[in-house]
């Protein structure tokens, strides 16, 4: 994972979440949170941090406020129920949910922590498991 | 995080405050979000950053409640990077900052509003 990519997932988080927010709210997170990457990446690159470390000390804390995000979303505009039920949104939950688990095994080999990588390919089953269930379900449902 | 008693602060909210409030009586009115980031590790002597959700909602909850003021930083300022959100506390904020710092230091949960002693 380069610095370029992993700024590029975090852009595009900031971009899932603020949707259907007002125009001004949603451009204020996402310059505050561009703002905070670039002084994040150009303080580790002084530092001399590789860029696999920086990448991923950038995915850690995009992963690590997935919680609060989702939390300060629903508080400024609740998340609508068919949004949240339909098909779309729990395959992007299982690829970001695999993304987080592949993200998780990579930190833990990176920080030696077994723990957090075991969490990591419970969390790609758990992923796997919805994509399969959630696929198997929309094709039946088109069938009928 | 954990969840909220009514008419207290967070932790990472009273940490917030206490870091402004050192960062203001060093005769650094401003800061912006990383740098607010970078001091709490420094103090906490951890290896991570806190997370940008945690930071961005606890910065937005303490400004709604009126404890801090923000603006954008000038273009000039900011000479070709991504322009940074300032913050500054305000009367409201130093005061209830001080208030958080001794319960903090007191092992006391810090409190919105003053309670009883």
């Amino acid at each position: 994972m380069t610095v370029r990519r992993a700024t590029a997932l975090v852009m595009s988080w900031v971009r899932f979440y603020t949707r259907h927010l007002p125009a001004a709210v949603a451009a204020r997170r996402a310059a505050e949170i561009s703002a905070d990457l670039h002084d994040h990446i150009t303080y580790e690159q002084a530092r001399g941090t590789g860029d696999r470390g920086i990448a991923l000390g950038v995915l850690s804390r995009m992963v690590r406020g997935f919680a609060a995000d989702a939390s300060w979303r629903n508080r400024i505009r609740p998340w609508r129920r068919d949004i949240m039920k339909s098909s779309a949104t729990k395959l992007a939950a299982a690829v970001a949910m695999a993304v987080v688990g592949v993200l998780a095994v990579l930190y833990g080999g990176y920080d030696d922590s077994p723990g957090l990588q075991l969490i990591g390919v419970l969390l790609v089953i758990g992923a796997l498991t919805i994509g399969y269930r959630t696929t198997r379900r929309r094709a039946r449902s088109t069938r009928l | 995080m954990p969840p909220r008693k009514p008419g207290t602060l967070l932790p990472l909210e009273a940490e917030i405050l206490t870091t402004a409030l050192s960062l203001h009586r060093a005769g650094q009115a401003t800061f912006h979000g990383f740098g607010l980031a970078q001091t709490i590790r420094e103090q906490r002597e951890s290896r991570s950053l806190t997370a940008h959700g945690t930071l961005y909602k606890a910065l937005a909850r303490l400004e709604e409640l009126g404890f801090f003021a923000s603006s954008w930083e000038d273009a000039q300022a900011a000479e070709g990077r991504p322009r940074r959100r300032l913050y500054e506390l305000t009367a409201q904020g130093i005061h209830v900052a001080e208030r958080a710092g001794v319960d903090r230091a007191a092992g006391r949960v810090p409190r919105l509003a003053p309670g009883p002693a």
